[in-house]
């Protein structure tokens, strides 16, 4: 329920760097109650086809939609040039090709209202291109040259690299706060890791950056072996060959992927606060690593009783239920099984942001500050209790119900069925959509499946927590001394809620003081 | 009942003539906006039911339109209470309270939801086919007999303060705030959707304000069922009928009063308590929608030909000389009485406000004298005729482009007449409007600069601080 955001759309990502130096992370320490499978890697493409090519041809569409995923992320960002895989997409995507600057694509793309875009996550960068079927044979040479010869000119590569350092330095740290304090989540839960920087970079990484380094990192990543070509809608039959002998002029074989070691729980919850004085209200993230990915048995049981707990943007969920409807204390309140992106225009998961390595993680949406204490206890009391108690066989059936239709939505566009069609094929499923597999899963599910599976892979104790706040200090203080936090409302509210906000008041949470950290704002970007 | 009205019969010749021009065979996709005629009937208490077929099977949007936004808040003090009530209308009823109403709709597996803007406010459900037998009573008791209690009440408005709070850490809220009060002295879209602070916070005192709202406004001849997708015409109106048949009430009709003209430019200016770059907000009076004259495709022209990453304006600015990190403008914006006409840039380094100020009304000077190549106009045209088509992906997008636009006319087919109306627009009309409406005397503009580098008498706001209003709440 909004008003709608026709406000600038602000940006995505920030990064936590000095942070993560300010003080020595805690050692890694294994969770024996964890079992640690070595890491896995996605599928690679058979040997004998040059590109992978996943098609959804549809005769009836006037649309036609390409996904080009590369097997590539800011994980590969070489140290000291963190942003530089973002970088290379983005040049692509808004720097032109070797015939047409970036204005004269813009131009021939315009009144064809075409468009090439590009999303980057840790382990994959993909380059999405829509145009009407009327115009595939004029729109398809314009996207194969984007992603073959990429025009990589100096003023362009200035101009998208102050554009970077501007998402970076103003537009995250000034516009959203909820944001910010899920990437300093990912950030503290990665430490030392190549998932420790978000896409956009960090300051110091995109400053180093050169326009060869960018040349150099775009030839390390762009071969066939990394990349799964998709097509979809109203294409003619023929675009497929000439796709898959245009690609071909690609190296074969590039740069090894950058190793993505397991990271381990913290022992014990261990709390950042970016101190922001600004802010209106306080914004928390909290999670911890998972030993498990989708290709993991467990996945669809922890993946319920996350979706329990808070699916997103829904109102089903027990945090939600919890925080916003029964309290009113903000706006949503949800909980995630992997890492998860909400597609544009809608609350559904973005496909193609696979990773190796996954994390679980609950989103406060903000909260008034002096309610902040509380809303972190209410928040790790509901996942203590799902961790412990697992769910009902009445909420099972109920949530269950909810989900077999619901995930039928995710894929309602021509891009997102595509999209999915390319993760199943790089997690080597052949067995139905997404969504038929999964509906299969719960259907199998009891309430002792869902329990033991949530207490093999969640975590209520050991966690990261990650705050935005305008009274770090003092908030510090709170959690770090376990204080009671008393709540008290301006509007009247059932005795049940009452009663249980006094448990909640005094429910400890598993941290010591020496585990709070307050990190100005102004140095969690250096 | 209505019979079925059907699509204006394409115009093939303008179509070809479009196209050709891009070498391109003409198809019936871009000159039809959605891939199947809609049917309108009505009901005889006045409720309008369109029913849209759209190819994706089992799923249909069953979408409630009502044409009540925060231009109906009228009174004082009470700025923000359509989308506070649209909050609502999630609280449920006598018959299915609202944590039953909750599991019910779970059961269906539906993506429920509601937006609110200025004129209208949407409530927008998606669900398996198979659940609206399901769906339709459930919508029709909320609409026809929402029951909530006071303490309910108050706690959804500090759900409403919570999103407030959300909004206010972004300097273009406030901003946007602030030019809204600048432009419009009496008519209330003087105040956002959101409302202003003061009045959220206030909101807990008005549950009685609250029933009398939804008395109001929420009656059959206000609303509209909009059911896209996979969905059986005969079928949906036998259950629309069955379970709406016998609401009777009539809509409210609040003066809202009238806008008296601009004569000169005005202007604000924000000192940001917090981190962001510079930014311009610059708005021009506009007319309202209208399908009566090219008005409104032909600004919606200007828009595009201007301000899209394709114009002049931003290659210059943001491409060639990297002046400003972003430019846009709020193509799109519709609204039923006279609006704004909004452009938005953020500044990097060697421009100042005044100058992006000036370089917009030099362009639309430029637009307004008429100096624009017509096969510029051309190219703009074919965009626009391509883009509506192509944003149509689901039953959702179809029942949200029907509702848009009957939300600003009344008229269940004005999407298209809509969409038929851009390849009317001549260059004439395109400097015509320009001249008109996109003047310095029409212009309000908000600028926005750091705290430590903000001009003298500028206003501060930050999140924590909105900007004080301009006039004392009436």
């Amino acid at each position: 329920m909004s008003t709608p955001m026709r406000l600038a759309n602000i940006l995505s990502v920030v990064t936590l760097a000095a942070c993560a130096s300010a003080r020595p992370t805690p050692a890694p320490v294994v969770d024996p109650r964890v079992s640690r499978e070595p890491v896995q890697q996605l599928a690679p493409p058979p040997q004998r086809e040059p590109v992978r090519v996943v098609e959804l041809r549809n005769e009836a569409s006037t649309r036609v939609t390409f996904r080009i995923v590369l097997q590539g992320g800011s994980a590969d960002d070489p140290t000291g040039k963190e942003g530089l895989t973002r970088l290379v997409a983005r040049l692509m995507v808004e720097g032109g090709t070797q015939a047409l600057t970036f204005e004269q694509l813009t131009r021939r793309l315009f009144p064809m209202s075409a468009e090439i875009h590009y999303q980057i996550d840790r382990d994959q960068t993909v380059i999405t291109g829509e145009a009407h079927r009327d115009h595939v044979t004029v729109f398809y040479p314009l996207l194969r040259d984007v992603l073959l010869a990429p025009r990589f000119a100096d003023e362009d590569f200035r101009r998208v690299k102050t554009q970077s350092l501007a998402d970076l330095r103003l537009d995250l740290r000034g516009s959203s706060d909820e944001t910010l304090g899920k990437e300093l989540l990912q950030s503290i839960v990665y430490p030392g890791h190549p998932y420790g920087h978000p896409p956009v970079g960090t300051e110091r990484g995109l400053e180093g950056i050169t326009l060869d380094d960018v040349r150099a990192h775009y030839r390390s990543l762009f071969c066939t072996a990394r990349i799964t070509v998709g097509l979809a809608g109203g294409y003619p039959t023929a675009l497929v060959d000439t796709v898959r002998s245009d690609l071909a002029a690609l190296p074969a074989q590039c740069a090894d992927a950058a190793p993505a070691p397991a990271v381990e729980r913290p022992h014990g919850m261990h709390v950042v606060i970016v101190d922001k004085p600004a802010s209106s209200s306080t914004a928390i993230s909290l999670g911890a690593p998972l030993a498990i990915t989708r290709r993991d048995d467990d996945f669809a049981a922890v993946q319920f009783a996350t979706s329990y707990l808070g699916l997103h943007r829904q109102s089903v969920g027990v945090l939600y239920q919890t925080i916003r409807e029964a309290r009113g204390l903000n706006y949503g309140d949800y909980a995630y099984a992997e890492h998860f992106e909400q597609e544009n225009g809608t609350r559904f998961p973005r496909p193609n942001v696979l990773r190796r390595q996954q994390y679980a993680s609950v989103w406060i949406r903000p909260v008034p500050s002096r309610a902040a204490h509380f809303a972190l206890r209410a928040a790790v009391r509901a996942l203590d209790r799902t961790v412990r108690e697992g769910v009902s066989q009445d909420d099972l059936t109920r949530v269950r119900g909810f989900l077999d239709g619901y995930v039928g939505l995710y894929t309602q566009t021509e891009t997102a069925r595509l999209g999915y069609a390319i993760d199943d094929a790089l997690t080597g499923n052949a067995q139905g959509t997404w969504a038929t597999r999964t509906r299969a899963a719960w259907a199998a599910l009891t309430p002792d499946a869902v329990r033991a599976a949530a207490q093999r892979n969640l975590t209520a104790q050991d966690l990261w927590v990650a705050i935005i706040a305008p009274n770090a200090r003092e908030l510090a203080q709170a959690i770090g001394s376990n204080a009671p936090s008393p709540i008290t409302y301006d509007t009247p509210k059932p005795a049940e809620v009452m009663a249980e906000d006094e448990q909640i008041a005094v429910y400890p949470l598993p941290v010591r003081p020496d585990d709070v950290r307050v990190v100005p704002l102004a140095e969690v970007f250096r | 009942m209505l019979q079925p009205r059907r699509l204006r019969p394409r115009d093939a010749l303008r179509a070809a003539a479009l196209a050709l021009a891009f070498g391109l065979a003409p198809t019936a996709a871009a000159a039809q906006v959605l891939p199947h005629a809609p049917t309108v009937d009505r009901l005889p208490n006045g409720l309008t039911v369109v029913t849209v077929p759209y190819d994706a099977p089992g799923i249909v949007a069953y979408f409630t339109l009502v044409r009540t936004g925060s231009r109906d808040e009228v009174e004082a003090g009470h700025s923000g209470f359509a989308h506070l009530f649209e909050h609502m209308m999630f609280r449920g009823t006598r018959a299915l309270p609202a944590r039953e109403y909750e599991h019910r709709m779970q059961r269906m597996g539906a993506d429920n939801n509601a937006y609110t803007t200025e004129d209208y406010t949407l409530y927008t459900v998606t669900v398996p086919t198979a659940g609206l037998p399901d769906l339709v009573p459930v919508e029709a008791d909320r609409f026809r007999n929402l029951f909530y209690a006071q303490p309910d009440f108050q706690t959804e408005t500090r759900a409403v303060f919570g999103e407030y709070n959300k909004n206010a850490a972004s300097p273009v809220h406030q901003m946007w705030e602030t030019l809204s009060e600048l432009a419009f002295t009496r008519h209330t879209y003087g105040h956002t959707t959101m409302g202003y602070l003061a009045d959220i916070q206030a909101m807990p005192r008005y549950y009685a304000y609250s029933q009398q709202f939804f008395r109001r406004f929420y009656t059959p001849d206000n609303c509209t069922v909009i059911a896209a997708g996979d969905v059986d015409r005969q079928r949906l109106l036998a259950l629309v009928t069955e379970h709406y048949g016998a609401w009777q009430s009539r809509r409210a009709t609040p003066v809202i009063p009238v806008e008296p003209p601009q004569t000169a430019g005005r202007a604000r200016a924000l000192a940001w308590e917090g981190t962001s770059p510079p930014r311009v907000l610059i708005g021009y009076r506009a007319p309202g929608f209208t399908l009566q004259t090219p008005d409104t495709a032909a600004l919606e022209v200007v828009h595009a030909l201007t301000f899209s990453e394709s114009s002049d304006l931003y290659q210059r600015l943001v491409v060639r000389e990297s002046k400003l990190l972003g430019l846009e403008s709020w193509a799109g914006d519709f609204h039923r009485d006279p609006g704004l006409f909004v452009v938005e840039a953020a500044l990097g380094e060697g421009i100042t406000h005044d100058e992006v100020t000036r370089a917009v009304a030099d362009e639309l000077a430029r637009v307004g004298r008429g100096e624009v190549a017509p096969e510029r106009i051309t190219e703009v045209i074919s965009h626009l005729r391509y883009h509506l088509p192509l944003s149509v992906q689901t039953p959702s997008d179809a029942a949200q482009t029907v509702a848009r636009f009957m939300a600003l006319t009344g008229e269940p087919m004005a999407f298209q007449v809509y969409h038929d109306r851009l390849s009317n627009v001549t260059p004439a009309d395109v400097a015509r409007v320009a001249r008109t409406y996109l003047t310095d005397a029409r212009r309000s503009v908000v600028t926005l600069a750091p705290a430590a580098s903000a001009p003298a008498g500028a206003v501060h706001a930050g999140p924590n601080s909105p900007a004080p209003r301009i006039r004392r709440a009436q």
